[in-house]
């Protein structure tokens, strides 16, 4: 099978994730923006009036990094299941494995998509200016954020297929991680929440748009940190799913 | 030309859960080894055989002698063998009718996806959808979720797709034996046709059947080739 006719199968699974998930809602996938607009107001209302940093502009400080946020996490926990998930798939079909991993990359795009709409609107009314510095890094992170969700699935679904317990793991520390990430708090220069910001590796993916979107400045370390997590994820995603590929059927 | 040929094909399984030093003297399974600590089931162990156009294979054994193991290292679902496997052909099969669907889609909607999944050209589908509906009698149930299906109508479904998409080798496990006297029949009929110019291999415990359609059967045992017979 080509890599295109793999891809489309690929987003038709992709498709039927999604359709399962909303079958038989009124709404279906408006459930998606409307879940992520109740989140970020309550998180608006709650911490808007203790966090300090970020002024008036704490708004657009959460829901930008929400935004990102609401694409990295759910890569993350999907990246340690995905063979586990597709195993419906991998015991009936010959077809490469990462088939399984685009099928859950694309969902999560899609996802991240239907976000964009009411994400830009908000932000565009709360007073956010959209230059071309942030248009380029869009396109950046949407590249990064592609290449590392392949990456890390890579790495993390063919060790999680032998060691089942990774996968609560990394679910887990997924949902602390919302707290330990600037979304609904603001690093402050000097103090240790910097440091705390800068050794965890999502503010820098989503860096690459809050800071041209919120500074008009080009996130130029977050850049470095972003392009080399990336290769690095996937070079190691790349031998460590070559390691373990001819074990997966078997244990999965 | 249309071939399979295998040569000292093995197979071993991880055994997950169980305690080491037990001995297999059960015909039931394969033999358990040791394998660098880890108990390990040798579901395959030196399998070679050759089959050519028009060869139609039947395996046959006690429960887990490993007939399903064995199609399912020839469909490529168990990359981690050992010894040699050359296909010359399209190669396509039905092996489970539980596994390789969407429940919550349609039959429509299914159809469409193997035919995706097996790179079926876009203006094919349309006749297989209509050669497996003709077939199995499911038209009423196309927009059905299949999760709706009974066993008998997923068989339907699962060796329509399989004889309706054109493959030059096919693996079928279990597949005559299941479904009602229709469908066995009507099943036996297609088989008949589909099979006249191609390789099966069909692995089942109905031997009547196997002995009446097969021109060379494997017996298997413990996941080797106990007997192998030139039918006809």
């Amino acid at each position: 099978m080509t890599i295109s006719g793999r891809l489309y199968l690929a987003y038709n699974l992709a498709l039927e994730d999604l359709r399962e998930r909303y079958r038989r809602s009124l709404i279906g996938l408006f459930w998606i923006p409307i879940g992520f607009l109740v989140f970020a107001a309550t998180k608006i209302f709650i911490f808007g009036s203790v966090i300090k940093g970020t002024g008036s502009n704490f708004g657009p400080w959460l829901i930008i990094g929400l935004t990102v946020w609401y694409f990295i996490s759910p890569s993350i926990t999907d990246g340690t299941q995905v063979y586990v998930k597709s195993k419906s798939w991998i015991m009936s079909s010959d077809l490469p494995y990462s088939t399984y991993i685009f099928q859950k990359v694309i969902k999560n795009l899609i996802n991240f998509f239907i976000l964009l709409a009411p994400v830009t609107i908000i932000i565009g009314i709360l007073g956010v200016k959209f230059s071309f510095l942030f248009f380029s890094m869009f396109i950046i992170l949407l590249i990064l954020l592609t290449g590392s969700a392949i990456g890390v699935s890579l790495l993390l679904a063919p060790i999680c297929v032998h060691y089942r317990d990774l996968i609560h793991l990394f679910d887990t520390m997924m949902r602390v991680m919302i707290f330990g990430t600037p979304i609904i708090w603001v690093p402050i220069k000097g103090e240790i929440t910097e440091l705390i910001a800068n050794i965890n590796p999502f503010y820098h993916y989503i860096q690459l748009v809050r800071q041209p979107l919120l500074e008009n400045t080009a996130p130029t370390s977050s850049l470095i940190v972003c392009v080399a997590l990336t290769v690095g994820v996937i070079t190691a995603g790349f031998f460590v799913n070559q390691a373990y590929y001819r074990s997966i059927s078997t244990r999965v | 030309m249309v071939s399979i040929r295998t040569e000292n094909l093995s197979l071993l399984l991880p055994v997950v859960n169980k305690r080491k030093g037990k001995v297999n003297k059960s015909k039931v399974g394969g033999r358990l080894v040791d394998v660098n600590g880890r108990l390990h089931v040798q579901a395959l162990d030196n399998i070679s055989f050759e089959l050519n156009k028009g060869d139609r294979l039947g395996l046959v054994g006690h429960n887990g002698s490993g007939k399903s193991t064995l199609l399912r290292v020839l469909a490529g679902i168990y990359p981690g063998y050992d010894g040699q496997i050359q296909i010359n052909g399209k190669l396509g099969h039905a092996l489970n009718i539980r596994l390789g669907f969407c429940p919550e889609a349609t039959c429509r909607r299914n159809i469409e996806l193997k035919c995706i999944m097996f790179d079926v050209p876009r203006h094919e589908y349309k006749r297989i959808e209509e050669d497996v509906l003709e077939f199995t009698g499911l038209g009423p149930y196309i927009d059905q979720p299949i999760n709706t299906f009974s066993d008998g109508m997923l068989t339907r479904l699962a060796f329509g797709l399989a004889t309706s998409i054109k493959y030059q080798i096919l693996l079928l496990d279990e597949w005559i034996g299941a479904g009602d006297q229709a469908f066995r029949e009507a099943a036996q009929t297609r088989m008949e046709s589909f099979a006249s110019a191609e390789i099966v291999i069909l692995a089942s415990h109905n031997r009547k059947l196997i002995d009446e359609w097969c021109n060379k059967i494997i017996e298997l045992e413990h996941g080797t080739i106990k007997d192998f017979t030139n039918n006809k």
